[in-house]
């Protein structure tokens, strides 16, 4: 095993473990589709949106794998309407919000801007 | 509009006015509503006992488009069909619209600014000026 290799099953094994840095969240396809998948969360308070400078709105990004079966793959991926079910705040239920932005991504991560 | 694909080509998805932390999540076709800046309207107002005050309330009506990024259609035109669905609906009835069921002296729209993709998000800024005149010791006394 090469360790590009090793790298994209870390991005699995490691980061997408709920035991160690990920939790359980839901990622909805446009086309209604949906499925269970483990990422890493982070959680920012008020963003300022860029086409609204009246607004703030909680920032979310979520780190997954670039899988289409433990994660999203990054050639599924649909900015226009697919959107993850995840906590706003830990402990509080899960809501939809929709990813606005594909921050980067290589062959083992994605990381989703969503709003 | 919701719901009303017939009249209005552009099927709007919500309509929602945000709280504090804005509480929603950006979808396609969806419309979100804020007040901007009221401006005083010295020729429109009148002296008396008390006066009454002439306030242009400005509507920030912005118009929000996610459609999908294999979606061949130009965002300029669904942008186009949006902003006057939009405007052809506020207008309904052309005969009194301005008046908001009598509330209003008139209405008028400002600049509409298109916004763009920074955040993924494509949509327009169409702003709405409604002037109305009230008591300029209670604004809940329609003058």
């Amino acid at each position: 095993m090469t360790l590009h290799d090793t790298i994209i099953e870390d991005a699995k094994k490691v980061f997408a473990n709920p035991q160690d840095f990920a939790e359980p969240i839901v990622y909805y396809k446009r086309n209604g589709r949906s499925r269970k998948i483990n990422a890493v969360v982070e959680r920012e308070d008020s963003l300022q949106l860029p086409e609204a400078s009246d607004l703030v709105t909680p920032l979310f990004r979520v780190r997954a794998p670039n899988d289409e079966a433990e994660g999203i793959a990054s050639d599924e991926l649909d900015l226009g309407g697919d959107q993850i079910g995840l906590s706003p705040r830990v402990g509080e239920p899960a809501e939809r919000r929709s990813i606005v932005r594909l921050v980067e991504h290589d062959e083992g991560m994605l990381v989703l801007e969503c709003r | 509009m919701v719901g009303d694909s017939t009249t209005y080509p552009t099927d709007v998805q919500e309509v929602k006015r945000p709280t504090r932390f804005a509480n929603y999540t950006p979808i396609d076709r969806q419309i979100i509503i804020t007040q901007g800046v009221q401006n005083e309207v010295p020729e429109l107002s009148c002296p008396g006992n008390p006066p009454a005050v002439a306030l242009a309330q400005q509507f920030n009506i912005r118009l929000v488009l996610m459609p999908s990024e294999r979606s061949q259609d130009a965002i300029d035109t669904l942008l186009n069909q949006f902003g006057s669905d939009v405007r052809k609906c506020i207008c309904t009835p052309a005969s009194s619209w301005h008046t908001f069921d009598g509330n209003a002296l008139f209405a008028t729209f400002g600049t509409k600014i298109n916004f763009t993709s920074d955040g993924g998000i494509d949509g327009a800024n169409m702003q709405l000026i409604v002037t109305y005149r009230v008591d300029e010791d209670d604004p809940t006394v329609r003058r």
